[in-house]
């Protein structure tokens, strides 16, 4: 019974943290809300590890077997472990990124053996010497699948473009679950706010806090202020609820406001790796940003850093895991290795280009891969020669009467031919924009003349983003998808119809989130580009 | 905002075919509505509908729910449903809100017409679509 006792405790900390969390997304952005389930999800991230290794630690103490314990020993001083062998078969919904690098030679290293304090989960769950899991760790597996799910909607890919500028993000694992994190939101035509950290530990920790991180920071981050203030007020509701304590260490977060009109970022960082401010043809320069990480310190300032872009200079914002990535040899790859790429990028390579390179080329090190590793780029092109492009994005603000999505279909649709013609997505896109517009128009805004519905889009190299927004009180999508998940069906004949729009939206968006704030509510939708060419 | 649908309705010996153009959205409703009221049944002993959706450029989860009601009535009406000409794009939104319980998808009216064809010289039982 004990043995069970673990992993059902790991798993309703797991739901309750999850629940917690989903539903503090339907209230966003109410502060209280956003702060009970930060608190929520790190409670449950820090109690999750403690089940999984408690329950780690019985399943090699109790049942000692000579022969699978001798098989064990060899395996471990062999180091390799095929990747998808044995009872960690079932995990394929890892990130592609984190598969390619468990496929790549270093993968052993990639998954530690030793199952330290920080390192619950996946990634430090021994097998027996017939590559079976310890007793009592499978039924943990759908668990994992969750947390993974999980952390991979909350952080769906940045790749967007925002008047001269373009921001773009890469991350791959050490482990299924990453600790790193990174976002972008967009806040207006003008202005996108973007931010990198890094949670001590991976694992089950984790995939909450990573999500509880987010949360907060989406929810901060549309109360206004800059970046020094976003961190001040992340760094005491971190600090209140003990987040030090219960991840691990204090949380090193960096984050910037880009105007992207002006060409002007504003920088702060709570004990994250200085980012640096990189020109074609000139060597590097590192803009300094020293104070604590997050939740160490409850009275901790943060400075803003502020400068403007010159046309064709990048801000690149990174992770320890880049500097630290270390080689066969113990050799670690460095801030000079790392400048040298810098100073050499290319001034006519994208930046999702260089990061894959870069990436790429740590990878074929063999390095002993112990930490995730993310870059995040801010491209600033306004007037370069040759490099100038034009917005790739457009809003519409309608009055909210019935049909007004036909019009928005069809400019988009002519948009999207336009811009993103190779996508593969045209017909998705419009047939999600318009169930949007028609659900904000008549349920939304009760197809009242005087309210508006706005409709926001922003086109990246590979990834699409849409906002429609209306002036309503919103729908909590978490009952939708119960709705659906209970499999009700209307019979009757006169609701035919409800609900389709939302389960059109659900089924052709690669992420959507529902949000809230003080103007209105808001359907956020995601889709990827299908063209795989380079 | 008006109904941007137009209609052409071309009767057969055992059926209606009728081919929309424009928009098949909420406002659709009414305008189908004036040339057939579905929930009469076809008339004239009429068995079979054909919707050409071969010239419609948007079809919302309102015109497709409008479909489904047309198609369900048809089982207490004693008439079957046909849809044709819709593009690969809203075939995948039929199947995915179920439409395809109801009606038969078919590339354009010549294979529907085939198909109906079959079903009256009884080379397939009666009742089966």
């Amino acid at each position: 019974m004990r043995r069970l006792a673990y992993p059902a405790a790991a798993a309703a900390l797991l739901i309750a943290g999850a629940a917690a969390g989903w539903m503090a997304a339907a209230f966003l952005p109410r502060d209280a809300a956003a702060a009970a389930a930060a608190a929520v999800l790190m409670a449950a991230s820090w109690a999750a590890g403690w089940a999984m290794r408690s329950m780690v630690r019985r399943g090699r103490c109790e049942e000692p077997d000579p022969r699978t314990d001798g098989a064990r020993a060899e395996r471990e001083d062999a180091g390799a472990k095929a990747p998808g062998d044995g009872w960690n078969a079932g995990f394929d919904a890892r990130q592609p990124a984190a598969r390619d690098a468990a496929s790549g030679a270093a993968a052993p290293a990639e998954r530690p053996h030793d199952a330290g304090p920080s390192a619950p989960g996946a990634a430090g769950i021994r097998e027996d010497g017939e590559g079976r899991a310890p007793a009592g760790v499978e039924p943990m597996a759908a668990e994992l699948r969750l947390a993974i799910e999980i952390q991979r909607r909350w952080q769906p890919p940045v790749d967007l473009r925002l008047d001269a500028c373009r921001v773009t993000a890469r991350s791959r694992q050490a482990a299924e679950i990453g600790g790193d994190l990174f976002d972008a939101v967009v806040l207006d035509d003008a202005c996108v706010a973007v931010l990198i950290g890094d949670v001590p530990g991976k694992g089950l920790q984790a995939a909450f806090m990573v999500p509880a991180l987010l949360l907060l920071f989406r929810s901060e981050v549309k109360r206004g202020g800059g970046p020094a203030e976003l961190l001040g007020r992340m760094n005491r509701v971190l600090a209140g609820i003990g987040a030090e304590s219960l991840a691990g260490g204090g949380i090193p977060l960096g984050i910037g406001l880009l105007d992207a009109k002006k060409g002007e970022m504003r920088y702060a960082g709570a004990g994250h790796p200085a980012p640096y401010l990189v020109m074609p043809g000139r060597a590097p320069r590192q803009i300094e940003s020293s104070s604590l990480p997050l939740g160490v310190n409850m009275e901790e300032e943060y400075r803003d850093t502020v400068f403007r872009f010159a046309p064709g200079e990048r801000f690149v914002l990174y992770t320890d895991g880049i500097i630290e990535d270390t080689g066969p040899d113990g050799d670690m790859y460095g801030f000079d290795r790392f400048e040298a790429e810098l100073a050499a990028w290319p001034a006519d390579m994208p930046a999702a280009e260089w990061m894959e390179r870069l990436l790429d080329g740590q990878e074929r090190r063999r390095a002993s891969r112990r930490d995730d590793r993310t870059l995040l780029v801010v491209e600033y092109n306004a007037g370069k020669a040759g490099r100038v492009r034009e917005l790739r994005g457009r809003s519409w603000r309608v009055p909210s009467a019935p049909g007004c999505e036909r019009l928005i279909a069809a400019e988009l649709a002519s948009l999207l031919r336009e811009e993103w013609a190779d996508s593969g997505r045209t017909d998705d896109i419009v047939s999600c924009v318009a169930e949007a517009v028609m659900n904000a128009a008549e349920h939304g805004n009760g197809f009242d003349r005087e309210k508006t519905v706005t409709v926001q889009v922003h086109f990246g190299q590979s990834i699409m983003v849409c906002r429609v927004r209306d002036e309503g009180a919103g729908f909590d999508p978490k009952a939708y998808r119960s709705a659906r998940t209970a499999g009700s069906r209307h019979d009757d004949d006169a609701d035919y119809g409800r609900g389709w729009g939302i389960r059109l939206i659900d089924e052709l968006t690669d992420y959507w989130i529902a949000t809230r704030d003080p103007n209105g509510f808001c359907v956020e939708m995601y889709f990827l580009s299908h063209d795989r060419r380079p | 905002m008006d109904s941007m649908l137009e209609l052409s309705v071309v009767p057969f010996d055992s059926g209606l075919s009728i081919t929309l153009k424009g928009d098949l959205d909420q406002q659709a409703e009414p305008k189908i509505r004036s040339i057939l009221n579905w929930e009469e049944g076809l008339g004239d002993g009429r068995r079979y509908l054909i919707l050409n959706l071969h010239e419609v450029n948007f079809i919302n989860s309102a015109g497709m729910a409008l479909l489904i009601r047309i198609a369900r009535t048809g089982r207490k009406r004693d008439y079957h449903t046909f849809i044709c000409g819709a593009s690969a794009h809203y075939q995948k939104l039929f199947r995915m809100v179920g439409l395809t319980e109801y009606v038969m998808l078919y590339p354009d009216d010549y294979a529907a017409m085939q198909r109906i064809e079959a079903l009256e010289s009884g080379v397939t039982g009666a009742g089966q679509v």
